[in-house]
This record gives C-alpha cells, structure tokens and sequence, in this order.
C-alpha cells in the first residue's frame, strides 16, 4: 500500500527539481553570461578583447596590472576613486543604520507619538523615483555649498536609504516581544540602556541586512554621484568608469577589468552576509 | 563678553573675505581627453594661467557622454560653470542655449582675434538670441572634424587590387568597393568580410553626420543662410533622394554588415580593427590615430607596438572623397567644437579673461595637436604647423579642409539639433533597409519631419 504512495511522491519530487532546474539553469545562464563575458574581456589582450572566443588564446593578467598599477589615463587616480566609493558607502551605511535605527526604536518600542506619521510620510518618499529627485538635490547641495564634496552624496544616499531602512526594521522590531523591555524596565533599564543592551543585540541581522541593503545602494550609485561630485580626486569609481567611454576607441579590456574588480567587494559583502541578507530583510514582513 | 565680541568679529572677517576669495577662483567644466596629452596641455594652460592672473582654477572633467546631463542640471539649478566646454554642445545644445538666451555673448572677445581664425570655423560660432533679437557669438571655437574615409591597404591588396584601381568619380568609387573589393577579398580569404561599413545606427551620430556628407555630395542646401528651411524645393526631395538611395545602396546589396543598422558610434571602428570591414567613413581620423595610440603605449608588448606602428605608417590608408556625382570636388562638412560662457556664470569677467588666455596660440594649438590628429585646428596658424605635414593621415585631414568646408545646418537652425538628436536621418534609412518602404516615401516622411521640427 505504501510502495505505490513513495513511487508517487518520489516521481512528483523527481518532477518538481526538473521544473526547478529547468528554470535555474537559463537563469543562472542569463545572470553569469554578462559576467563570464566581462571577466573575458578582462584576461583578454587588447588586440584580441572582441575576437569573440569563448576563451581567449593567450590568456593574460596584464590588464589587471595596468589597473593596479594606474597605467592608463583613464586610471591615474583608480585607487583613489576605489576609496572613495568604500568611504561614500561605509559612511551611507553607518549612517543609515544610525538613524534607522534609533528611528525604528522609537516607533516602534518606545511607541513615540506621530510614530505612524513618520512611517507613512517614510513610505510616501517612495511614490517619487529616486532619479526624480536628483536635479532637486543637486540644487539643494549647491545651496548649501555642498557640491564637489564627498559629503553631498553621502547625504543624498542617506536620504534615499533611511525611508527604506526605517521601514524595515520598524517591522522586524514590532516582531520583539514587548515583554523584554518591560523586564528591563522593571530592573530600572533607562531608554537608551534599553536600546544598547537589549534592542540592538536582539536586531543584529536585520542591521545586518539593512547595513549591507544601503551600502550597496551607495557603492552601486551613478547618477547623484555624477550629478554631486565633479573633480576627478572626489569622484567614486562607476563615475570615472565612464571617462572610458568618452571616444569611440574605448579601451574595453580595461574598462572590463576595472568593472570585473569593482564588482569583487559587493559579491563578497553578499556572500558574507547572505545568511543574514533574507531573514534580516523579510523578517516582520508577515506581520500584520 | 569680550571673547564673545571678539569670535563675532572674527566670523564677520571671514565672511566678509569670503567673496574676495570666491572672485579670484573660476569654475572650469571640460571635458575629458581621450588622451592624456590632450589633458596634459590643458592643464599646462591653466596652470600658465594662474601663475599669470593669481586665480585659481578649479577644473572638473566628464566624460563626453555626461557632459550635456550635468551642465543641464547645472543650467536648472542654478549652479553653472564659469566656463565650459564640450565635444558635444556644437550638435545637441549650444544652438538651443544661445536662442533660450542663456548663453553669454563672447563678441568683445572673439571679434579682437577674427582675423586668426579660419571664417567657417568662427562663422559656427555666430549663433541667434531670441532673447536679445541678433546673432551674436554666443560660444567660441576651439576645434574641429570632419568625415574621412579609412582603407586596409593589405586587404585591398588580398582582394586583389591596388590603390590605383580605386576609382575617383562618385559612382564609381562606392561601386568599387562593393562589387569589386568584396567579392575579390571573400574568395582569398574565404571569409565573410564585407567591402565597406555604412554607420546607420540611430543611436550613433557617425550615421547621421556621414549621411549628411552624402546630401552635400548632391549640393543640398537645407537650409538658407539665415535658417530658413529649402526642403520644399524640388532639387532639394531630388538630391535627398539620390543621397538616401546611394547611402542605402551597400546595405541593400549586402557590402555592409547586417549590424550596420544597430551600430553605435564605435561599432565601425570595432569591425575594421578586427578586418570585418575593409573600408569605413568616419568622422576624425580616430581609426588611425588608435594604431598610433598603440605604437606609443608603454603598457603594450614590444609586438603590439610594432603592430601598431606598421598599421598606422604602412596598412591603414586615410583618404579623401571622390569628386561627387557632379564632377566637382568635394566641400567637407565640418563640426566645429564649442565651447561656452553661461549667462548665469558667476565669474563671466574672469571667464572671459580666461577664454582669451586659452585661445592665444600658444596655448589652444598643444591642446589641439595632443589629439594625435583626431581634431583639426581652427586657427589659421595652428592649421599650418608642421604637426599637419608629419604623416600621411595627418596630411589628408589637412587636404581635406584646404578643399573647403561648410558648417551643419544646426548653426543656423538650431532646431536641427533636435532632428540630430532623434536622428530622423537614421530613422529614414532603417524605413528603407528595414522596413522595405521605398525612398521616395522615406524622403517624403523626412522631409515631413524636417518641417514639422524646424520650420
């Protein structure tokens, strides 16, 4: 009587994983092409970048030492720029998580009055593109004299980040039992012993997330750093990036090999924290 | 109370100084060069400049492609450069800002220096104000390019002929490539390799600058010399149409690559580096100037270097046009590159001052010649400097312009810039190759949108 029962449920299961690879494997495909392709372009020698082989014939890293040693015009102050787009999104994400945080404690724990207001004015940001807001920003810094200054897009990706942050961690928040900040209350904790020793610890992977959510946003920003930031000393990578594109002679192998190492520190931030990246993210999302 | 007094002093000192110090620095915008000479003798220039006035220069350089988007936003918001300059504004802006009146009018600058600069080349610059009902230079020149054509010598020889058998009569010559060369270069080599390669991409601005030639190659006016649209004219729909016909011609016939229509900008130069192509039109002689690029390039291996030096000097063969269907020389369309002075800039005094500064020969023709030759000069004197004599390539570009120039119909309507933009020229060729529909038509839709645009 069971026998037929496993046949069934093992050619439903065999089933289901050839429908889940059926669909896996294209889209595994179409996500790694583009990447395979740039780190083609990056081993590939000048003169063989669009020769359109599957592998190139003489394979080289020389393109990764011209970058690293900023070799080429377009690349003189690469390591600045490097630093500059760590620093730009390290310091949106402190910053993020900062007021985030402090934000989500009290509407949600300290149940602050207009709590409510600010998590819907937070979400009514979102109505409005980001890209919509750039020329409105970009006049806003230069009144405040901020144009040119790493500082301008630090704010910019703060403001663009905290709504989204807010929101998220305000639900993960709700999730806590009331019942540990009435303990610690009983025991005397004030509210901002209750925020360090009790709230934050509990939080921990959904600041997590919410951290790597506004650093990648800033270290993946083109348009307001762009727009803000103008010398080539101030400017983060994926801005100067485009410097390659300027003529119709592009050094492609190295604009590649710039992208395929850009591209390194955020695969591996994710990767670091994945764990934490859809529990931290999803967590309260079902609560009602 | 006293130290209280005494801080509010302090801050009012430092704030009254404030605009002092804000007036000696100029805001510079441009762009960046391809090559780092290019940057280099600019840089060189405003650091003559301030050790000269005391100002200090605070330069910002984008990319070409970013240029027009953040001096548009600066426009917006009220923040723009003292001065500014990109390789884009002649085609997409400049014309547009000077009859918004948003461009400062540089003539007690310019008309001092007319006599140095070659006339069409400043006539470019001579842009109307609606604002203040006159013409006026609102922008000023500092290069310019027009179209050539490049040739694998080495695959001309393959396809089994020389460079004299290269015809020189309009027909002719687009005849040979096509039904010669092609043929001739797939039987040696076996290969799929086409004869020529025809940008007609609407995304790139080689199509609609090259197909424009083709229009001056049937001696069609556009427009007259105070903007006003001729497209009515019957010779006018007739030389459109000989010009759509010849451009579209080779792809029809299959003697350009079928991605022809989808090219950007450096797709041609893409297909002939790797030989798809054995000849191409494009504007500057960048084709060439990357195998010198490459000769020059420490970072590259010995033999690309080499390779790079016998592409440049032996292979790579920059010419001029065949005389044009009506026997006459060809009178090159040329892009004369402005730059400009905001009417909102802050600085305009100390802009202008600048602007004098820089275009003083000495200056503008190492910023120019730092190109390796991709732009040509347009002062008199820097066209006549040896720099135009030292190669083959270089001495083309030079015969080309002495052959005689003619500006876009943009400086004096600026609304052809929009008609640029969307590149309706492009859009009427893939109506022909792509969409089957016959020139006759396609010139009609045109010339519909012409009026539609510009009149």
């Amino acid at each position: 009587m069971s026998q037929p029962l496993t046949l069934r449920r093992f050619t439903r299961n065999v089933g289901t994983e050839a429908g889940l690879l059926l669909i896996g494997i294209p889209i595994l495909l179409w996500t790694m092409i583009p990447i395979y392709h740039m780190f083609l372009f990056a081993i590939s020698p000048k003169d063989a970048a669009f020769s359109g082989q599957l592998w190139p014939t003489h394979p080289t890293l020389r393109n990764f030492g011209i970058v690293f040693h900023q070799e080429h015009h377009f690349l003189y102050h690469f390591w600045l720029q490097m630093w500059n787009s760590i620093a730009i999104a390290a310091a949106t994400a402190v910053l993020t998580l900062l007021i985030a945080t402090m934000a989500a404690f009290a509407i949600s724990r300290l149940r602050m009055k207009g709590g409510r207001l600010v998590m819907n004015l937070a979400l009514f940001t979102y109505f409005i593109p980001a890209a919509f807001l750039a020329v409105p920003m970009y006049k806003t810094m230069g009144m405040y004299g901020l144009l040119n200054n790493d500082f301008a897009l630090i704010l910019a990706m703060v403001t663009i980040a905290s709504p989204y942050a807010i929101w998220i961690l305000r639900q993960a928040s709700d999730k806590l039992p009331v019942e540990l900040d009435e303990a610690a209350l009983i025991d005397g904790a004030s509210p901002w012993q209750l925020f360090r020793l009790v709230y934050i610890p509990l939080m921990v992977p959904s600041l997590i997330a919410v951290g790597t959510y506004a650093l990648l946003l800033a270290w993946n920003e083109y348009l307001y750093a762009f727009l803000l930031l103008s010398k080539e000393t101030t400017l983060t990578l994926p801005v100067a990036l485009g410097n390659f594109l300027s003529a119709d002679d592009s050094p492609w192998e190295l604009l590649m090999t710039a992208g395929f190492i850009y591209a390194l520190p955020p695969a591996a931030i994710y990767y670091a924290f994945r764990k934490y990246m859809s529990s931290g993210l999803t967590a309260g999302a079902v609560k009602g | 109370m006293r130290r209280v007094l005494a801080g509010m002093a302090a801050v009012a000192m430092i704030l009254s100084a404030a605009p002092g110090y804000a007036q000696d620095k100029l805001n510079v915008w441009w762009v960046k060069g391809f090559y780092k000479s290019e940057d280099d003798a600019l840089y060189a220039a405003i650091k003559k400049y301030e050790a000269k006035t005391g100002v200090k220069v605070e330069l910002s350089q984008y990319a070409i492609q970013d240029m027009n988007a953040k001096s548009v936003a600066a426009l917006d918001a009220g923040t723009v450069p003292d001065i500014a300059y990109s390789d884009t504004y002649d085609v997409q802006t400049a014309g547009k800002w000077a009859f918004d009146g948003k461009l400062e009018d540089l003539t007690d600058v310019l008309t001092p220096m007319k006599d140095r600069f070659e006339p069409v080349a400043l006539s470019t610059a001579l842009l109307y104000s609606d604002k203040a009902k006159k013409k006026a230079y609102y922008a000023f020149p500092i290069k310019q390019q027009t179209l050539h054509i490049e040739y694998w010598k080495d695959m001309l020889a393959q396809a089994g002929f020389k460079e004299s058998d290269i015809p020189g009569t309009w027909k002719e010559y687009w005849s040979f490539w096509c039904d010669k060369v092609q043929p001739g270069i797939r039987k040696a080599t076996g290969q799929r390799l086409f004869g020529t390669g025809f940008p007609m991409g609407v995304e790139s601005t080689d199509s609609f600058q090259s197909f424009l030639s083709w229009v001056d190659a049937y001696n069609v006016k556009l427009v007259d010399d105070n903007g006003k649209l001729l497209v009515d004219d019957p010779k006018v729909r007739a030389g459109l149409v000989s010009a759509l016909t010849d451009y579209t011609a080779p792809y029809l016939k299959g003697c350009t690559p079928p991605s022809s229509t989808t090219w950007k900008d450096p797709d041609n130069n893409v297909a002939f580096h790797n030989k798809t192509i054995v000849m191409t039109h494009n504007y500057t002689i960048s084709i060439a100037a990357k195998w010198l690029d490459d000769a020059n390039n420490e970072s590259l291996t010995a033999e690309q270097r080499a390779a790079g030096k016998k592409a440049y000097e032996e292979l790579i063969e920059t010419q001029t046009f065949p005389k044009k269907p009506d026997g006459t020389p060809m009178v090159y369309r040329t892009a004369v590159k402005v730059g400009v002075i905001f009417e909102a800039s802050k600085n305009k005094a100390k802009a202008k001052e600048f602007l004098a500064f820089l275009m003083q020969e000495d200056n503008l023709r190492p910023y120019v010649e730092g190109a390796l030759g991709r732009w040509f000069p347009v002062t008199k004197e820097s066209q006549e400097s040896p720099f135009w004599q030292a190669d083959k390539h270089r001495k083309a570009v030079y015969t080309q312009y002495k052959q005689g120039t003619t500006p876009f119909e943009f400086t004096k309507n600026w609304k052809f810039t929009i008609l640029n933009n969307e590149n309706a020229w492009a859009k009427a060729m893939n109506r022909v190759v792509n969409e089957k529909v016959s020139v006759d038509k396609a010139v009609d839709e045109l010339i519909a949108r012409i009026k539609e645009v510009a009149g």
